[in-house]
């Protein structure tokens, strides 16, 4: 209670942190509030067709006349999942080897340190692009190719933090009492060291989201009907001069959840750094 | 006069760095009695840790290492490292300089304690809470309840150290290290974990390495003392000889620069300062700053000799090594 206490003291991170709650209740409850939900599904309505912002379409209607506000909020589900997926697929990949990396060192460390700069050398979404042709298209093949661009950095990123704690003196004192590798690790360097990595990936998540709909928006991540803010702003692109409304309010749902992602990971940041919260309590 | 303990025997460790080989240890030779409190002396960087590290085989991957390290009749550079690990905190302990960081600051004393008691015994984890209470009654700390569940930031420096004894005394090891265990503690603090080490080894029957350059710490707890001066141990002597009849000039010039109250006598500074290890001098490494130095000293390396009834030096003033210098 405290830590959350703690997380919600500035304004700007009580706002993304709201935001998110808010977003992932919008997730979970879509079928409830959505006033269409057969439409957000992708069911057409041609007799509506790119209809203006009204009370009955808030948001307005597509060019196959279903409701934009029911789509982007089915489409916070989509994006929620997967950038959670994205995320946790990557952590689970990246944050073994970073410890394992950091900790043993020597050839092993050579080795996966090798692997991470192949990974590293093309740009991630150029990356992703390349695995989602190669596996094809769908919403799951999407997350995996992100996750496969995704995970080196995380691997990085712990390796450096490993590296640093496996030199403190409790990690020797505890090899000086005979304690094993597996449990130096799993005691020691592994709660010690991940503290910047829920900061990253808090903030990855929003990053995630944006390219998923990057993915989308090319045509090779979640496919049609899917409600999905990417793919929106992909169909909502050829009516932007008229009917503004169409692809303008997905994007705007992209920037809000992406700002609230990184709101949060700055203040998860400023709560888990020990120095800064010994000075805030 | 009680067994060995521990032989060193004619240690060589030699890092690999960047800019050349560092020969920190050149050929160190000493015992420890089983039951005896052996001080090892010397400057910052002259080898002291290193050799305790070597003992326990905790050195990094950039280390080459020659010569024996004889515990209990056996090569402990021979082992193998899953032998080694079960020997580290089961047999030979170590506590560390700094109390402050040797502990996990995101667990509770007693899950750290647990985890080191379980490691070596198989037992349960109620059982090593026990354990744990018991060990914190004989380092003297009042309170163990809430000492176990307690984070290490809510104790204060000596309360820590003693948690570090006690973690290092679970399974009843024969050598506890001492590396510089009081340097960052208050005097008063220093004091009672100085008695506290020695009244836990009249109980349990350890023996004792304690590293330190505080030549107090060794006046008040060692029975004999090794003296190290750039890799080499120059000088060993029960404790009362070393502060009496001290034979090795690098000995004289350390005891001469303890200040005495009683006397407006100017303490008088050793000149010169502990050679790069990179290249040490030749012969003697202490040559270069010797008042008595001789053709021979930066000839040939002196070997310990002993003049005296337990007593060692390595110089060629004295004893068959005056012969060498021809």
């Amino acid at each position: 209670m405290t830590f959350l206490k703690l997380l919600l003291r500035s304004k700007i991170s009580a706002i993304g942190f709201w935001i998110i709650v808010s977003l992932v209740i919008i997730a979970v409850f879509a079928p409830l509030i959505t006033p269409y939900p057969e439409q957000a599904k992708g069911a057409p309505n041609l007799e509506e067709r790119l209809l203006p912002p009204s009370a009955s379409h808030p948001f307005g209607t597509d060019h196959l006349g279903r409701d934009v506000l029911s789509r982007v909020i089915y489409g916070t589900r989509t994006s929620m999942i997967m950038g959670f997926s994205v995320v946790l697929l990557a952590v689970l990949i990246g944050l073994p080897l970073g410890l394992i990396a950091g900790y043993f060192g020597g050839k092993v460390d050579l080795v996966i340190m090798r692997i991470t700069d192949i990974f590293l050398a093309f740009p991630p979404l150029l990356l992703a692009l390349l695995i989602a042709s190669t596996i094809g298209r769908g919403m799951i093949n999407a997350i995996l190719a992100l996750a496969i661009s995704w995970w080196p950095w995380y691997t990085r990123l712990v390796r450096g933090m490993a590296i640093s704690v496996k030199e403190r003196p409790y990690v020797e004192a505890a090899k000086s009492m005979g304690i094993g590798s597996i449990k130096i690790i799993l005691r020691h360097i592994l709660p010690n060291s991940v503290s910047p990595l829920i900061v990253q990936a808090t903030m990855d998540i929003g990053s995630a989201i944006l390219e998923a709909a990057a993915l989308s928006f090319l045509g090779l991540g979640v496919q049609p009907p899917t409600p999905d803010w990417g793919l929106m702003i992909s169909e909502g692109k050829d009516y932007f001069l008229n009917y503004p409304w169409y692809p303008v309010f997905p994007g705007l749902a992209i920037l809000i959840t992406v700002i609230a992602f990184n709101m949060l990971g700055d203040a998860l940041r400023e709560s888990l750094d020990p120095r800064l919260r010994r000075r805030l309590l | 006069m009680s067994g060995i303990l521990l032989s060193i025997k004619d240690l060589y460790l030699n890092f690999r760095t960047f800019w050349g080989v560092s020969k920190v240890l050149n050929g160190v030779d000493f015992d420890i009695r089983e039951g005896e409190v052996f001080g090892l002396v010397g400057e910052t960087g002259c080898g002291k840790s290193v050799t305790a590290m070597s003992i326990l085989r905790l050195l990094p991957s950039s280390a080459d290492i020659s010569g024996e390290v004889i515990f209990k009749g056996e090569n402990l550079l021979l082992k193998s490292d899953e032998e080694m690990r079960k020997i580290r905190g089961k047999k030979i302990s170590m506590v560390f300089q700094d109390p402050m960081t040797s502990l996990n600051p995101l667990f509770r004393i007693g899950e750290q304690m647990v985890d080191v008691i379980t490691t070596h015994l198989s037992i349960e984890r109620e059982e090593a809470l026990g354990k744990a209470r018991e060990l914190l009654r004989s380092v003297k700390l009042p309170d163990p309840d809430r000492v176990l569940s307690s984070y290490p930031h809510e104790l204060s420096g000596g309360m820590r150290q003693r948690i570090m004894i006690a973690m290092a005394l679970s399974s009843n090891p024969s050598l506890l290290i001492a590396d510089e265990p009081t340097t960052a503690l208050d005097v008063t603090v220093q004091k009672s974990v100085l008695e506290l080490m020695l009244e836990l080894k009249e109980k349990y029957g350890f023996s004792i390495l304690i590293i330190t350059h505080d030549l107090g710490v060794v006046a008040q707890i060692c029975d004999r003392v090794g003296v190290m001066y750039a890799g080499n141990i120059v000088e060993i002597a029960p404790v009362n000889l070393l502060f009496e009849k001290p034979l090795h000039p690098y000995t004289k010039g350390l005891l001469s620069v303890i200040p005495d109250p009683r006397t407006k006598r100017r303490l008088k500074p050793l000149r010169g300062s502990v050679p790069s290890l990179l290249n040490p001098p030749p012969g003697c490494r202490f040559h270069p700053r010797c008042d008595y130095v001789k053709a021979a000293c930066s000839r040939e390396k002196p070997s310990l000799l002993e003049i005296e009834s337990g007593h060692f030096v390595a110089c060629h003033l004295y004893g068959g090594n005056e012969n060498a210098c021809g």
